[in-house]
């Protein structure tokens, strides 16, 4: 029996998710996304952010609401719907689920890196120290990775006011007129192609356990809002990015890859001192590498419980070696993976939506005679 | 004991890695031998010069464009004098990406493209090739569309070739004019690449940019050190006048009154000084026609754009709050010193008329010429796309939308105190 997904020996307090969700979490949305939304959905390419920020926020609530009640973790859970040997099959397709979800944050992180921040390098040999620091921070399992996102934050939170500030004065807001040109039907295109950038819920189904969190003894404490409020304000963030993008590049939208790194260049502030705003770019970058860590930590978890390893070096290994492969030795296979996003969508959809909901309600009524009187408290 | 060394063993094969990592030098290059381009400029040329045939084959068709691109360098030097001269290097080619890959067979170096301020076409390639020339441009993740985005009446060569007043770069010279403060009654057009793209892939608007003439005049230079006084050829960069574009293709230009009345309607920051000429005002001088220097303190534009009776429609009415700043004749009263003239009627009344006159000229000229530079098609799109659907479907060819263009603009002037 694995030791980190049923019993984790340091649990992540609220708070931390809820910094991880507000800050740390958008970041990964603002390199290729705008710009492959846009393609799709045209000018009102921000309305699907809103519609799959609504969704995370009704799923969220849901699955914390749930956790409250029942007291389990989501492998407890699995385990009384399933039994053990349905909750394996599922945990590998997790495990796949996890795959992509990484694996397209990395390759965006790849190209950016080579096409922006270094000036002649073609090699991803920059990687190999990102490696080493996510297969750490696996390693050190969750604590660690939401304890530096939490430490990241006040940085981060500096970052993303300098880009604001840097681009809204820019950006001519008239741009969103007229609306609905082409009808709903492309926003719906975009909502649906973009959904593996977003349900972050996942990962606190797999780490947040109400259980082990200190602060939960206290009376009158609830930090369902804590966390509520934090994915809250990521979609306000995403939002103002979204539209200060529109503003600024209008039709040209879907020719900006990158577009954290372009936004602030048009202002005459800095003309004389050079790209200042690459030193807030770097420091967005470091919490898309903190994001990846966290997802990664969940699939060494997964990975650990489906084979049953005893060392969980062994598994994170694995984890960075399929990570390399997918990355250095086979461009193709990146390309291919971003091209027929479309093909491979309703799997995400069934892995990130229904399965989740399918277990927890399953979860809520097989556990409510058990429950007795303490539902109605609550 | 074994344990503290598996610990020591793995810090130190850490730092043997990071080491290795951080000693990687990533193929940059000492900034001695950088060569940074600051700025571009495309021609286009019939053919090849003679003794450059060797450098490219010659293509079968005999109807094939080149071009010609010239890379203005600063190249970062050790020696004391802050002041060097332009480097120029020039290479031909049937693309863009060809030019470059040539310069880099000449140079040695590949033109690092990070640094380039200023892109400069020649007019006879805006006629035809503006976006076979701007599509590598916006292509390329190594150019930033920041950069300011100028037209020449010359070729962008001699353009380039030539050397500011103050600094012997010309890209330095003519950003320098573009950006100017305004303070400095700045009439200017300064458009950057990423905009200018953005009207062309926009329904219904067209580009704007800057047009460069080259004055060149002989001044004095005294040299001290030879006690002589030989003269030096400066050139002044003239960007009073601008290009304007119908799609891709340049369409015509705006004289100096235009561009102004242009930038009175469509900047929102804008605030020009103004001259009133021949103003003859009984109390003053007895009739004699003084020319007289406003300064715009405030602007307050309103601009409206519609569809009335499918015919489209701008009325703007524009109200400029003024100062006289100078006159050609002083006006010695002590009052005029202590106290601020109120502005004379008809210094006033000499501006609406020629402020009106300005605007009507430019709004026949760009329709004349099927430019829409005011953006009046995405206004009305924005608006109500559907009724514009419909009008543009009542004409034979829907980027025509602009001939039927009813205009009324109203120009207020008060006079601040």
């Amino acid at each position: 029996m694995n030791k980190i997904i049923s019993q984790p020996k340091k649990p992540i307090p609220a708070i931390n998710f809820a910094i991880y969700l507000a800050l740390v979490a958008p970041s990964i949305k603002l390199l290729i996304l705008p710009a492959q939304i846009y393609f799709l959905s045209g000018r009102e390419f921000y309305l699907p952010i809103l519609l799959h920020g609504l969704l995370d926020l009704v799923l969220l609530f849901v699955i914390l609401y749930i956790k409250k009640k029942v007291n389990l973790s989501f492998v407890q859970m699995c385990e009384s719907v399933l039994t053990k040997t349905g909750t394996k099959i599922v945990f590998a397709l997790y495990a796949i689920y996890f795959l992509i979800k990484l694996t397209i944050p990395l390759i965006e992180q790849n190209l950016v890196a080579i096409d922006q921040l270094y000036e002649s390098t073609k090699t991803s040999f920059f990687l190999i120290p990102l490696f080493f620091t996510i297969g750490f921070c696996a390693f050190k399992g969750g604590k660690s990775i939401f304890r530096a996102s939490t430490f990241l934050s006040l940085f981060l939170g500096l970052a993303y006011l300098g880009l604001i500030f840097l681009s809204i004065f820019e950006s001519n807001f008239s741009e969103i007129f007229p609306l609905f040109e082409f009808g709903f039907k492309p926003v719906a295109k975009g909502a649906f192609t973009s959904t593996l950038w977003f349900g972050d819920f996942i990962v606190l189904l797999f780490l947040f356990d109400f259980a082990k969190d200190k602060a939960t003894s206290q009376k009158g404490y609830n930090p369902i809002y804590k966390i509520m409020i934090g994915q809250a304000f990521s979609i306000v963030l995403l939002l103002t990015f979204f539209l200060i993008i529109l503003g600024i590049f209008g039709v040209t939208t879907p020719r900006q890859f990158y577009l954290l790194t372009k936004i602030s260049k048009y202002s005459t502030a800095f003309s004389s001192i050079g790209r200042l705003d690459f030193l807030f770019f770097i420091t967005v970058f470091l919490a898309m590498i903190t994001h990846v860590c966290a997802i990664t930590s969940i699939l060494v978890d997964v990975l650990v419980y489906i084979f049953n390893v005893k060392r969980v070096a062994l598994a994170v290994l694995a984890c960075l070696t399929l990570f390399f492969l997918v990355l250095n030795l086979s461009p193709i296979f990146a390309t291919l993976l971003l091209d027929y996003i479309v093909f491979y969508m309703p799997f995400v959809i069934f892995m990130q939506y229904i399965i989740p909901l399918f277990i927890l309600i399953f979860c809520f009524f097989k556990h409510r005679k058990n429950l007795g009187g303490k539902l109605k408290k609550c | 004991m074994l344990k503290i060394v598996k610990n020591k063993f793995v810090l130190f094969a850490f730092s043997l890695l990071l080491f290795v990592f951080v000693a990687n030098d990533f193929s940059n290059q000492s900034i001695n031998n950088l060569a940074v381009v600051v700025a571009i400029g495309i021609d286009s040329v019939d053919s090849l010069p003679s003794n450059k045939n060797d450098e490219i084959e010659e293509p079968l068709s005999q109807k094939q464009n080149y071009f010609q691109m010239t890379a203005e360098l600063a190249l970062p030097t050790t020696s004391d004098s802050s002041l060097s001269d332009n480097i120029i290097v020039t290479s031909f080619g049937t693309s863009i990406k060809e030019c470059m890959n040539n310069l880099a067979i000449k140079t040695g170096w590949y033109p690092k493209l990070n640094n380039c301020s200023v892109l400069l076409l020649s007019q006879k390639v805006c006629q035809n090739l503006t976006f076979d020339v701007l599509n590598y441009f916006l292509e390329s993740e190594r150019f930033f569309d920041s950069a300011l985005f100028c037209i020449t009446k010359d070729t962008a060569f001699n353009t380039l070739l030539a050397s500011a007043p103050l600094d012997p770069m010309s890209s330095k010279g003519i950003s320098a004019v573009a950006h100017r403060k305004e303070v400095f009654d700045n009439t200017f057009v300064s458009t950057n690449l990423k905009d200018f793209s953005k009207a062309f892939y926009e329904f219904g608007q067209d580009g704007i940019a800057s047009n460069i003439e080259l004055n060149q005049i002989d001044t004095p230079f005294i040299d001290k050190a030879l006690e002589q006084a030989p003269t030096k050829k400066i050139t002044e960069f003239d960007l009073s006048s601008s290009i304007i574009f119908d799609q891709e293709f340049m369409a015509g230009t705006l004289d100096k009154n235009m561009t102004q009345a242009f930038k009175i309607l469509f900047d929102d920051d804008f605030k020009p000084m103004l001259t009133a000429f021949d103003v003859s005002i009984d109390s003053v001088l007895n009739g004699t026609p003084i020319d007289y220097v406003l300064e715009v303190k405030s602007i307050k534009k309103d601009i409206d754009v519609s569809l009335k009776n499918n015919t489209p429609s701008l009325d703007a009415k524009i109200v400029l709050d003024v100062i006289i700043k100078d006159s050609s004749v002083a006006n010695n009263s002590l009052a005029s010193i202590l106290t601020a003239d109120p502005v004379y009627k008809e210094v006033l009344s000499t501006i609406n008329v020629q402020l009106e006159r300005d605007c009507d000229k430019l709004l026949t000229y760009l329709i004349e010429k099927n430019s829409d530079i005011l953006a009046v098609g995405k206004q009305l799109n924005a608006k109500d796309f559907n009724s514009f659907n419909n009008y543009l479907r009542t004409l034979n060819n829907p980027n025509d939308y602009l001939k039927n263009l009813d205009f009324n603009i109203s120009v207020f002037t008060n006079s601040l105190k």
